[in-house]
């Protein structure tokens, strides 16, 4: 299958000022991946992993500080904004807090008609507004709902102006990250539902960003694990969730807790003294040796590479669960 | 026998505000033993909060008006005793963590300084024996190096560590109950699994009794003893988590498990259709009617009561034996 997006050693150091000096973050660090037209790719990791940096900088939110995107084999990590129009409509992003993400003086129409604007896709008042309606059907409101402002609905429906602007324009690929975090579980699988909904309806291609494994286990064919700016597995959703072989994926599949008490009363036998996740190291190991339950000699020295282990199944690590 | 040791009975509240009386809480009974953690669970604007909440005089009034119901501790109302007394209750007899603990703590004082404050007042010492119990609190929630930490401002430290430093806080003063609300729900999974396992050794070996806050059915599932399940200002159903959880008898519930992602083998999630109602305006009868499947003429009309339907599995729903047959 074609791949409509690859990066390649894609790299995002954050300049931080504090108190008059200057230190750096690695946010990002080497990251390579391609995703396959139609599928859906899931990037699952922890809170500073990186996960949304990636996503802002694919959509070319942020700049990168070294590496390459390609989208529909066109480089477009360097392009200028008047170069990167035409693509703007063809990727889009759907972000994670509802509340924030909407202007609070626009309305429905206001909002879902802007992108036919600024991307000059549909100029037509009357036209654009018989896409508005189709946007809002597509996600599920209505003619009533077009005149009213954000703070008039729900998380859930908040999100789903929110799907409905990223898609009127019609796009090919769809960065969402975190879209069901904020909402009940309820409202969640409504949203899980009519994500897969419109991609089977409108051919799309996912890039769905989430710290949850069941909602990336429920929505994706492929996952990649983030850990500290790295990529530290990759697999096909059944072969990463069936046999997880990454310490650090293995541990997070352990961490969260299963709704069925029979499940979930048997393990929870994570250690809680702090191993300081805080130790210092030195730069050139496994940036999991220091919480990791398999670390042997060369993960403190040693910086192991992504390997292919089983086929496109790809870890990093020295001591990988075999 | 187990104690009871806290109980909420036909506890009801409302909010005043501009756009009318909110009716938070309905009519909430609840029970808590000796030494087991109770699961409060249930969505956004279920009431969770507000019923953990009222149980130290938490909220203010105005605009909180508590029109019904009592809340006793050892048999004694809370919700009519004097407010010096009622201090020495607050942190003491019954402590609380909350969700966010940057803003429980505060940031111009170390955590020494605020630990040790706590100590000497709830516990009656001096300053060098609170210091004492306090990193001893410390190496109990699995910070080795209290010391260090004692030294240390709260923005010096990281979410998990922060949370820690509450549940010491709370534990320090050997509290009967702790009321924990939402208490991993800001951390990430990792660190949620340590404080979670903190507090059920908390459990084990303080014989602590734990009214833990949630909305996360697997956090319910790993920890609690019992669970009690709100929907818009009313408990619908509450039991050991392994009946409830495993054979959940009202529909909502049901539906709340359902709706889960957990694996691609399911083709399509089962969601429970509209949102939570708005309780300025609550539907009459049943308040869940609206987004039931099931829902019939008398749903509308009146108010399911919470009824016995096996030894310690209760419910509140019209149609419960028809769905359970």
């Amino acid at each position: 299958m074609k791949h409509l997006v690859r990066v390649e050693n894609l790299k995002k150091i954050f300049k931080i000022r504090n108190q008059g000096r200057t230190s750096t973050i690695v946010a990002v660090d080497d990251v390579s991946f391609f995703i396959k037209k139609g599928e859906t790719l899931g990037l699952i990791g922890e809170s500073g992993s990186g996960k949304t940096t990636v996503g802002r900088m694919i959509v070319r939110l942020l700049e990168p500080s070294e590496g390459r995107i390609e989208f529909d084999s066109r480089d477009i990590t360097h392009l200028k904004e008047r170069e990167l129009k035409p693509f703007r409509n063809r990727f889009q992003i759907v972000f994670q807090d509802p509340y924030s993400s909407l202007n609070p003086r626009m309305t429905v129409f206001q909002i879902l008609s802007r992108p036919l604007s600024v991307f000059g896709v549909e100029n037509d008042r009357r036209k654009q507004k018989e896409r508005v309606l189709k946007a809002l059907y597509d996600v599920g409101l209505h003619d009533e709902h077009l005149n009213r402002y954000p703070h008039e609905f729900s998380g859930g429906q908040r999100q789903r102006i929110s799907i409905a602007r990223a898609l009127i324009s019609e796009p090919e690929f769809v960065v969402l990250d975190e879209p069901t975090s904020a909402l009940d579980v309820s409202v969640q699988a409504q949203i899980l539902n009519l994500l897969k909904y419109l991609k089977s309806e409108h051919n799309l291609t996912y890039l769905f960003i989430s710290h949850d494994l069941g909602v990336i286990h429920y929505m994706c064919d492929r996952v990649m694990v983030m850990y500290l700016g790295e990529i530290v597995e990759s697999a096909s959703t059944e072969e990463l969730f069936e046999s997880p072989i990454h310490p650090y994926t293995r541990f997070l599949m352990r961490a969260i807790p299963d709704p069925d008490p029979e499940v979930s009363t048997k393990e929870l036998e994570i250690s809680y003294t702090e191993r300081g996740s805080q130790v210092s190291h030195s730069d050139s190991g496994c940036k999991f040796f220091p919480r990791c339950d398999r670390a042997i000699k060369r993960c403190e020295g040693e910086h192991p590479e992504l390997v292919e282990i089983l086929p496109e199944h790809y870890v990093r690590c020295h001591n990988p669960h075999l | 026998m187990r104690e009871k040791i806290l109980e909420i009975n036909h506890l009801q509240i409302r909010f005043d505000t501009e756009d009318g009386v909110v009716k938070a809480l309905e009519d909430v009974n609840l029970e808590l033993y000796s030494g087991e953690i109770l699961g409060l669970v249930g969505e956004t604007g279920c009431g969770k909060s507000v019923t953990s909440q009222s149980v130290l005089r938490l909220l203010p009034t105005p605009p909180t008006r508590i029109t019904n119901g009592s809340i006793l501790f050892h048999g004694k109302n809370l919700l009519e005793m004097p407010e010096e007394k009622m201090n020495d209750i607050r942190g003491g007899k019954i402590a609380m963590i909350f969700q966010e603990p940057m803003t429980s703590l505060n940031p111009v004082f170390t955590i020494g300084e605020q630990l040790e404050d706590v100590i000497a007042l709830h516990r009656k010492v001096d300053r060098k024996e609170a210091n004492v119990i306090a990193v001893k609190s410390l190496v109990d929630v699995g910070l080795d190096d209290a010391e260090v930490i004692l030294s240390k401002y709260p923005h010096e430290l990281s979410g998990g560590q922060r949370q820690r430093v509450m549940i010491a806080m709370a534990l320090s003063c050997q509290p009967e109950v702790l009321i924990a609300d939402e208490p991993t729900t800001a951390l990430d999974v990792s660190i949620q699994a340590q404080i979670l396992s903190i507090i059920k050794h908390l459990k084990q070996d303080h014989g602590m009794a734990v009214l833990l806050v949630t909305h996360n059915l697997g956090v319910v599932a790993q920890v609690c003893d019992r669970v009690a399940v709100m929907y818009a200002g009313y408990v619908v159903e509450k039991g050991d988590k392994f009946d409830v959880l495993k054979t959940p008898l009202h529909p909502y519930p049901r539906g709340l498990l359902e709706s889960i992602p957990r694996s691609r083998k399911v083709r399509e999630l089962r969601s429970i259709p509209g949102s939570v109602p708005n309780l300025i305006n609550p539907p009459e009868g049943c308040r869940f009617h609206p987004r039931c499947p099931f829902s019939t003429g008398v749903c509308d009309r009146e108010v399911p009561v919470l009824e016995e339907a096996a030894p310690g599995h209760f419910v509140a729903c019209h149609h419960w034996r028809r769905l359970n047959p």
